[in-house]
């Protein structure tokens, strides 16, 4: 199929160790404990309905989306009692309100989710997030989708290096994606459907083109850069629409899923489970790479214990991808339904010293956005938000390759990530403020 | 455990550094600096050695007051080495040191760290200190050598003095000039000094004689990425269609276009000293205009003015248009 192109992207290393072909299951113990956080990115203050001591199933709701803002429902895990509901760690936020369950003897079993009419209802239900490490709530695309698209796009382009568990999905899981996205096709009245496969996920996926094949469903294998997945990249890519600044891809009639997700939603359509667990990759510097089924809430502690990785001999470990994912310091948080892999490595990188810049250009030339990190860069130390969102900050979809290529290691992304979550928003309280005073 | 390494994304670096980067400038640099010290001896890698010395030393100076600590480290960086090389090259080959000293003075302390140090000067370092001697020592700057032997056949340390092993002689552009203003006139095509323009053997600046040492080094800064092509492309371009034209209408007054490329520096100066990141535009469509500015200048000061060589006035000329070609250059975002 007819792709369009787009201007910069990185070539990165792949690295990608972890056999697809094998999905492992990560054993509960028996006294586990497993951490609920109540917040996360894009959804807060889901609200507790459990208190201490309570007996839970796994696939049982223990905190139930707040009325406010995005929010889901959360579900335990495991079979096990509610050892507290109080502040844990979290990797992003550092700490935040959450729930503790201590697991029980398993039964292997879930409680279903009550069934519904309403596609929507049911992923709401069964709290699916954007899986592929960003964790926008799926009921909300899907909401503002209906109805209007006319193009779904999967996402299976995994392009950061080491993560292998899309791919996975898409070799041991073919049939149930398919029958999961003409599903979808059927609900929201789709007329077509592209499945992008980008580096390693066009290989030994035979079974999923075959079978995309045989439903009329589009393939398209994208160059090897990163990060074509970008939403807008994509659909620009894959059909030529441009998303207007500020805009959804719904404003263009396309709907992305990611492959986590569409794995997700089969599990809540099909086999009525919430998500419980998801697909990880275990990589970095280590031998035994994996993909493995782990719980939500397993602790990356307990999760290193179990598979004999000791994190002494390692100097980082990052949950997400190379180039977006967090690095953490504490070993006690847990993995939560955005984390794609754990990464651990021991290398000699540091905390490189930024420099001045020396003009080269290459941030610019590398930034998809087509936006001038140097220069949005140079207007925050400044101070000078305002020229900043002139320079269209908030477009950036922070992809790191601005950083990555600086040859002054200036922490452009870092600068620019920060602005956006919280310089803008005050200046535009201030200048509306100024306004409103100015306007007496 | 608090031992891991918190860093924000993203967690992973290309190879592209600095250090890294002018270490490559250096190297495509060397070609033509190799062909010089074979051509005029053993003086002008001495020349390079003290340049390079006062450059880096006044750089570590200055970043040790900036900074407040201990940059020995960046005494090895080649940035002040890149500009000092330049200086060397762009100066006729057989001068006192002291000239050398004063230049590198003046491009590193006047032209780079008075505003504020690298990154943030306006004009190329090099090219302002050769200006600048330029004018301080217009009758040195004007003397230059054909070398009757070189250091294969002598040794190293056999061209010791000057002029016996070299006889003083202008440079094709400046003899070009003279010839036109005493009433003469030029061979329409100078077929005969192609050859020994293309290889370097000529009267010229020390590091500018050989179009064919420069161009190696240009593909050495091409292939690896990191200059801008469009720079170097665009004044090269601009420069010989213009010299192309001029030559046409005025035959016998103007030098040919080949000779006129291949004499002088504007390949060094397209190459080399254009696309000094720092001094030039920042986004690709000022770049091109940058290098239109330059090519368009270079030749229109050779023919129009009085001086023989124009390269240099037309860089500094554009590195001072940078700021109003980035202002009005800046990319459209995507979508926006
Ligand atoms: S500015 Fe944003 S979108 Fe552009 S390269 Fe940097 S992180 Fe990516
Ligand atoms: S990559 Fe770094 S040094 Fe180069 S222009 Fe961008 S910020 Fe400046």
């Amino acid at each position: 199929m007819k792709l369009y192109s787009i201007k910069g992207g990185i070539k990165l290393k792949q690295n990608k160790f972890a056999d697809a072909n094998i999905i492992n299951t990560l054993p509960v113990l028996d006294g586990e404990l497993f951490y609920y956080p109540l917040s996360n990115s894009f959804c807060n203050n889901s609200i507790p309905v459990v208190e201490k001591g309570a007996v839970v199933k796994a696939g049982d709701v223990i905190a139930k989306a707040s009325e406010t803002g995005f929010s889901i429902d959360i579900h335990s895990s495991v079979d096990g009692i509610v050892e507290d509901v109080t502040q844990i760690k979290h990797s992003k936020l550092m700490h935040t309100e959450g729930i503790i369950i201590k697991a029980s003897e398993q039964s292997g079993d879930y409680s279903k989710l009550a069934p519904t009419k309403d596609i929507v209802d049911t992923i709401k239900n069964a709290g699916i997030l954007g899986m592929g490490g960003a964790g926008f709530p799926s009921y909300v695309k899907f909401f503002s989708s209906k109805s209007k698209v006319d193009t779904l796009i999967i996402n299976a382009s995994e392009s950061e290096p080491y993560l292998t568990c899309d791919q996975s999905i898409l070799i041991n899981k073919a049939d149930e994606l398919i029958e999961t996205i003409l599903f979808i096709q059927k609900e929201l009245d789709i007329k077509r459907v592209i499945v992008a496969l980008e580096g390693n996920t066009t290989e030994q996926t035979d079974k999923l083109k075959q079978l995309a094949k045989d439903n009329s469903i589009d393939i398209a294998e994208l160059p090897r850069k990163y990060p074509y997945s970008g939403e807008k990249q994509l659909i620009y890519v894959l059909l030529g629409r441009t998303v207007k600044k500020g805009e959804l891809p719904s404003s263009v009639n396309v709907m992305i899923q990611n492959v986590s997700t569409i794995y997700g939603i089969y599990e809540a359509i099909k086999k009525s489970k919430p998500v419980i667990d998801r697909v990880i990759t275990v990589s970095g510097d280590i031998d035994n790479h994996q993909n493995i089924v782990v719980k939500m809430g397993t602790t990356v502690r307990s999760l290193l214990e179990k598979l004999n990785l000791d994190p002494e001999k390692y100097n980082r470990i990052i949950l997400g991808g190379l180039m977006t994912g967090t690095s953490i310091a504490d070993l006690d948080v847990p993995i939560l339904k955005t984390v794609s892999s754990i990464l651990l490595l021991n290398d000699k990188s540091k905390n490189h010293e930024e420099e001045a810049c020396a003009r080269c250009g290459r941030c610019i030339d590398v930034c998809v956005m087509g936006l001038s990190p140097t220069g949005i860069k140079n207007s925050i130390m400044q101070g000078d938000i305002g020229q900043a969102i002139d320079d269209d900050i908030m477009s950036c979809i922070e992809c790191g390759c601005c950083s990555y290529v600086c040859i002054s290691h200036r922490k452009l992304m870092e600068s620019i990530q920060y602005a956006k979550n919280f310089l803008v928003k005050d200046h535009i309280a201030a200048t509306e403020n100024d306004k409103a005073v100015g306007g007496k | 455990m608090s031992s891991f390494l918190m860093k924000l994304p993203p967690h992973q670096h290309g190879k592209y550094e600095t250090k890294y980067t002018f270490f490559i400038l250096s190297a495509a640099m060397l070609p033509a600096i190799l062909f010089s010290i074979f051509y005029y001896g053993y003086r002008m890698l001495f020349a390079y050695i003290l340049t390079m010395g006062v450059c880096s030393f006044t750089e570590w100076v200055y970043e040790s007051i900036k900074y407040k600590k201990d940059y020995l480290e960046r005494f090895l960086e080649f940035k002040g080495s890149v500009t000092a090389a330049l200086i060397v090259m762009t100066l006729p080959p057989i001068l006192p040191y002291y000239v050398y000293v004063v230049a590198a003075l003046i491009a590193s302390i006047i032209a780079k760290q008075l505003f504020g140090g690298f990154g943030r000067n306006v004009y190329n370092p090099a090219i302002t200190g050769r200006i600048a001697v330029l004018v301080g020592y217009s009758s040195l700057m004007s003397t230059f050598y054909l070398p009757t032997s070189n250091i294969l056949e002598n040794g190293l340390f056999n061209i010791t003095t000057v002029p016996i092993d070299a006889i003083s002689m202008a440079t094709t552009l400046t003899a070009a000039k003279e010839t036109v203003a005493s009433g003469g006139t030029l061979p329409i095509l100078m077929t005969d000094t192609w050859l020994p323009s293309f290889l370097g053997f000529i009267p010229g600046a020390a590091g500018e004689v050989s179009a064919l040492a420069l161009l190696i080094g240009g593909a050495l800064i091409l292939i690896t990425r990191i200059g801008a092509w469009r720079i170097p492309f665009a004044c090269l371009t601009t420069f010989l269609v213009l010299a192309t034209v001029f030559w046409y209408f005025n035959q016998g007054y103007v030098l040919d276009p080949i000779t006129q490329v291949l004499s002088g520096g504007i390949i060094l100066g397209s190459f080399f000293m254009a696309t000094d990141f720092v001094t030039s535009p920042l986004y690709s469509k000022g770049k091109i205009i940058f290098g239109i500015g330059c090519g368009a200048l270079a030749i229109m000061i050779r023919i129009f003015s009085s001086y023989p060589e124009g390269i240099g006035f037309s860089i500094l000329l554009m590195n001072s248009l940078v700021p109003l070609i980035d202002r009005y250059t800046k990319p459209r975002s995507f979508g926006g």
